[in-house]
């Protein structure tokens, strides 16, 4: 019996070395599969607290603006050109005087985005906040120190258009020109006097914001608006110029 | 060919070896948030200072010229809307961060914790490049350039002094984890403490050796780079790295003084160096008299009293993390503690044979040293993290004279280092997911999956379980490539 078995298990033994030879690459090859299994499934399942809620960790005064985007740039032939960016619950149009309106965005978020206008490769554009710090209006002041606002700046305003009280759910776009923002009715709010753009004033520039694809409109005249979830575009501005 | 294949094998091993450190020191990078590290307000103070006066980053006090204001977000002391809102509180996870108050970057105020002058080094100077309004980002940074540092010094060492680099690869495996691996990375100037004096002894070490036996000039360039590596982890952090980097220099002097080739300019050289670091440290010290006053009893809360319980607890950081850990508040499993031991003692117990008396002596005294300076507090913090390197460099020491010398891995048998390997692995494995734990939910939250319920973590990069999934990993390879032995051609 123990001869029969003896021979039986001969080849099995003879087997011994090469499947202990093979056990080392397989067992790393498991290993390796089981790792890139478990990092696409972390990958796949993981929901960042923080999208879109990035820690504010680089809010910006205006004099200081110019060095944060020098400094991102990396080539400093380039104009180093961004787009403001105020965001609000809500924003209302009144006529304030002859073909002017008085534009108040109320709900405003803490911090204004300064975008960088040149067309990032993976379509995500750098961005700076700059804090109001209590006082949004020094910031615009600021900015307008510089003279390229003088006239009032190009600017998209966009929204949801609000009637009889109640949201219509229609996202509309305004292109305007904003002059002598004010900032004293509170914390949260921000006044500017706007009038609507002269179609030859709508340029390429200020038409490429309007990256939502909505037709522009003109605000009716003596008309009053509503909007909700509003945002407010700013033509773009070279930070070379900002004073500091 | 014959000789092309075993270097081609040598170099894809020495490149895993690179890529794997990088990545499991990495993914100790990303387990926690900028400031995570002990003091972390103070030395990224520190840090964002020692440019110099710059704009938005560090600015002289219009009170006191003496002064520096720097960004609100930098004070630990900032409330719960600073960037260290998560320090002192483990059940609290770095998710503050996301209601941080929006203007904690621009408002500059007193740190009223930098001394006056400020003890500006190269390692400040340095990682003041990296220094921004944005905090995370360069924390993140500070963090990679350290990595980089560390990386650069063991592959000089691994280069120029292999069978050193073994010794202490062998000694990084079975105490890297989790203090030492957790510091390397961090910013804090012990970074350079870690990476620098240890690579720094031993290249000095090897290079004195070589050019003692070949007189070539540039085994005395290795010296001298090995001193200055020495010097820049003195430099980083000058209260208390004076004590280490004069204890390798005596370690050197010891090494080497018995060594039949030396004449007597090289014997007359090495016992002045000898003279002038034992002098050092009894200057610092207080010497003798001040030794007996300091372990005089005292009563029950007397001096033998806090020496045991206060080296005990050294020591025990010293592979279970611990109070060494993060900031002073992070919640390490005890079989971090349990297997970071077994890889130590499997190790040593392995290696040993063929050891001198007078090394055993020298090693004994070093150990004496590791578990006396946490008690003697003083400008040597009551830690384990204080004497880590210490500790890194006694066991370097151990590793180097056993064997007669020569590597002490090679003496190793096949199951004691499959058991290092495994232990130090798992031990850096528990370590880290508890790490990255208490940042993303708080420690007080339990479960295998850092991904669930997650309250905080960089805005981009891995996620946590990736993380930690290649950082365990990354390790593990890493201790394998160091301490398994290589598969020899049939």
């Amino acid at each position: 019996m123990i001869p029969v078995l003896r021979r039986a298990a001969r080849p099995v033994a003879g087997a011994l070395p090469a499947l202990r030879r093979a056990a080392r690459p397989a067992a790393a090859v498991l290993a390796a599969a089981l790792l890139a299994l478990g990092v696409v499934r972390s990958e796949r399942t993981f929901t960042n607290p923080m999208d879109g809620d990035a820690i504010p960790v680089g809010y910006w005064t205006v004099r200081d603006l110019r060095l944060a985007v020098e400094a991102h740039a990396g080539d400093p032939a380039e104009p180093a050109r961004v787009v403001l960016v105020e965001t609000g619950q809500n924003a209302s149009l009144d006529p304030r005087y002859e073909y002017a309106w008085q534009l108040v965005i109320r709900g405003l978020a803490p911090y204004t985005t300064a975008r960088d206008a040149a067309d990032p490769a993976d379509g995500a554009a750098t961005e700076w906040y700059l804090a109001h710090a209590g006082d949004l209006f020094t910031v615009w002041d600021d900015v307008f120190k510089s003279g390229l606002y003088a006239q009032g700046a190009k600017a998209l305003l966009i929204g949801t258009l609000v009637a009889g009280g109640a949201t219509t759910g229609e996202r509309v776009m305004y292109p305007l020109n904003v002059i002598s923002p004010d900032y004293d009715t509170g914390d949260t709010e921000i006044d500017y006097t706007v009038r609507p753009l002269y179609p030859e004033e709508y340029t390429a520039e200020i038409s490429s914001l309007n990256t939502f694809g909505l037709e522009p409109r003109t605000i009716p005249f003596d008309g009053r608006l509503r909007l909700e979830d509003v945002t407010l575009l700013v033509e773009p501005l070279d930070v070379r110029t900002l004073p500091g | 060919m014959t000789s092309l294949t075993p270097r081609l094998v040598r170099g894809v091993r020495a490149a895993t070896l690179t890529v794997a450190t990088a990545i499991a020191v990495m993914a100790w990078a990303l387990s926690s948030p900028a400031g995570s590290a002990p003091d972390g307000d103070y030395h990224l103070a520190t840090i964002w200072c020692g440019g110099g006066i710059r704009e938005g980053l560090c600015e002289t006090s219009s009170v006191n010229a003496r002064e520096r204001v720097i960004p609100r977000g930098l004070l630990r002391y900032s409330g719960p809307l600073g960037h260290l809102c998560f320090v002192g509180n483990p059940g609290a996870s770095a998710g503050c961060l996301r209601d941080i108050d929006p203007v904690i970057a621009t408002t500059m105020e007193s740190t009223e914790r930098l001394s006056y002058p400020l003890e500006v080094s190269v390692f400040s100077r340095f990682m003041s490049f990296f220094a921004s309004r944005d905090i995370e980002a360069s924390g993140l940074k500070i963090r990679l350039a350290n990595i980089a540092v560390a990386l650069v010094a063991l592959g000089l060492l691994g280069l120029l002094a292999p069978a050193a680099g073994s010794a202490l690869g062998l000694a990084l495996v079975v105490l890297g984890a989790p203090v030492g691996i957790f510091f390397v990375a961090a910013a804090h100037p012990q970074s350079w403490v870690y990476s620098l004096l240890p690579a720094g002894w031993l290249l000095a070490d090897a290079g004195f050796a070589r050019w003692l036996a070949t007189r070539l000039p540039r085994w005395a360039g290795v010296v001298a780079l090995g001193g200055a590596l020495m010097w820049l982890a003195y430099d980083a952090r000058p209260r208390d790295s004076w004590l280490f980097v004069g204890v390798a220099v005596l370690l050197l002097a010891v090494r080497h003084a018995t060594a039949a080739r030396l004449d007597r300019r090289v014997r007359v050289a090495l016992a002045a160096v000898a003279l002038l670091a034992v002098a050092e440290l009894q200057r610092r010290i207080g010497g003798p008299r001040g030794v007996v006053a300091q372990f005089s009893l005292q009563g029950a809360d007397g001096a033998w009293a806090r020496l045991i319980v206060d080296a005990a607890g050294a020591v025990r950081d010293l592979v279970a993390g611990g109070n060494a850990l993060g900031s002073s508040d992070v919640v390490v499993p005890t079989i971090v503690g349990i297997l970071g031991v077994v890889a130590l003692g499997v190790a040593m117990a392995a290696a040993h044979g063929g050891m001198a008396r007078r090394a055993w002596a020298t090693f004994g005294l070093l150990v004496g040293l590791v578990a006396y300076l946490p008690w003697r507090a003083g400008d040597i913090g009551v830690s384990g993290r204080y004497v880590w390197v210490l500790a890194a460099i006694a066991l370097t020491y151990y590793f180097l004279e056993c064997r007669a010398g020569g590597v002490a891995i090679a003496g190793m048998p096949r199951g004691a280092r499959r058991v290092v390997v495994a232990a130090a692995g798992l031990a850096n494995a528990f370590a880290l997911h508890a790490h990255i734990r208490r940042y993303v939910t708080g420690s007080d939250v339990v479960g295998w999956n850092l991904n669930r319920d997650a309250e905080w973590w960089w805005p981009s990069g891995p996620a946590p379980m990736t993380t930690w999934l290649l950082g365990s990993a990354a390790f593990a390879l890493a201790a394998g490539l160091l301490v398994l032995p290589e598969r020899r051609p049939a």
